[in-house]
């Protein structure tokens, strides 16, 4: 891929993958690998996009396989530092706080669809392409994990 | 507002403070070739190796990952360690060397060191001649206790190349995962006998025509 044209897809989605990175994996610091992981197969991919909604979603998917692909490595796993686990992202009220961490409590296969659905606003048919799941599953999964989520924030969901 | 929506404006506000930390969008900006080539050896670095005496205990595995060479198949093994009187559950995953055996190995991190690396090795066909390699020769080796025996058959499932296209393939059930497989890694979910299955497939690094597959189950 030309310099140019990697440099203006990595402005643009940067955060997105991020942001689906850290709704994959369970530390920051693997999230960044993740999102180091993906923009190198950016970097060395040669065929074009056939449009921006084609590059977006390629970056998610290989962003979700790179997520699988940590959880498969066993020993990735148990070489998490103490200091990774405590690390937190900032949010300026406590509701989002809260939020986000309701969001990361949830178990990891509930995470990235919230996300794609809710921030994203993708459809149900469009996750399920992503993901390669069915539509069943993800409808399954987005109503389990709204369901727990109202448990978890029941005062701000009752509001 | 209905609570769906009032659902999304949160996940919105929540998610939209969420930003890439400076020094990974200066990382990842400035991925010229030089950067990536040292990615790459980076991941391939050799861990410190600490002494340790541990015992590893074998036992079956929740989700089960297979890698195939040709028509063989090959689980990645659930090992229970003792590592200084603490067990832990680890997912040792198995390599195929160059003279047909089957590396398995895991690294934990141990108190007060970087690091200890477990390695064994196996025959593939044979979980009972699992053995401690010599890795780290001044370590003390744990003991090796198999309890079950966890070669699994699996039969007309795997990877198929025709005409430039790569299938999943189940028995009579075939899915085209060739556009994933460019990325080397796809997901596949497919109903069959009123069960859903999902399979995580990629492709070795480096070994053409080898791939892992792990699966896992719908609730």
């Amino acid at each position: 891929m030309d310099t140019q044209e990697y440099e203006r897809l990595t402005e643009k989605y940067l955060d997105c993958i991020y942001r689906v990175a850290v709704n994959g994996c369970n530390t920051l610091a693997d999230a960044e690998d993740v999102v180091q992981n993906t923009f190198v197969k950016l970097w060395e991919r040669t065929e074009n996009f056939e449009d921006e909604d084609h590059a977006r979603k390629w970056l998610i998917r290989v962003a979700v396989n790179e997520c699988h692909s940590l959880w498969r490595s066993g020993w990735k796993r148990r070489t998490t530092y103490l200091e990774e686990l405590t690390e937190e992202p900032v949010f300026s009220t406590p509701e989002r706080s809260e939020l986000y961490f309701a969001v990361q409590n949830l178990p990891q296969k509930y995470r990235q669809i919230v996300y794609l659905y809710y921030y994203e606003e993708y459809s149900i048919r469009e996750i399920a392409q992503m993901l390669k799941l069915s539509e069943t599953a993800v409808k399954s999964r987005l109503l389990r994990a709204r369901q727990k989520l109202k448990g978890d924030l029941k005062e701000a969901w009752n509001e | 507002m209905s609570k769906e929506d009032k659902l999304k404006n949160y996940v919105q506000n929540t998610y939209g403070e969420l930003h890439a930390p400076e020094d990974l969008r200066r990382k990842v900006m400035n991925m010229d070739e030089r950067n990536v080539k040292k990615k790459e050896m980076s991941v391939g670095r050799k861990l410190a190796m600490a002494a340790a005496i541990a015992a590893v205990l074998f036992a079956g595995s929740n989700g089960v990952a297979y890698a195939m060479t040709g028509s063989t198949w090959v689980e990645t093994v659930v090992a229970k360690i003792n590592l200084n009187g603490v067990w832990q559950e680890v997912e040792m995953e198995g390599v195929v060397l160059e003279d047909g055996t089957v590396q398995y190995s895991t690294t934990l991190n141990v108190q007060d060191e970087d690091s200890v690396e477990f390695v064994l090795i196996s025959d593939a066909t044979d979980a009972d001649s699992l053995k401690i390699a010599g890795v780290g020769a001044e370590s003390s080796f744990p003991e090796v206790y198999i309890v079950k025996d966890t070669s699994i058959t699996v039969d007309n499932i795997g990877v198929a190349k025709e005409d430039d296209k790569v299938y999943f393939v189940d028995g009579d059930i075939k899915i085209d995962i060739t556009e994933d497989m460019t990325d080397g890694a796809a997901s596949v979910s497919y109903e069959k006998n009123g069960e859903i299955y999902q399979y995580e497939v990629k492709e070795e690094p480096g070994v053409p025509g080898c791939y892992e597959l792990h699966i896992s189950s719908e609730e």
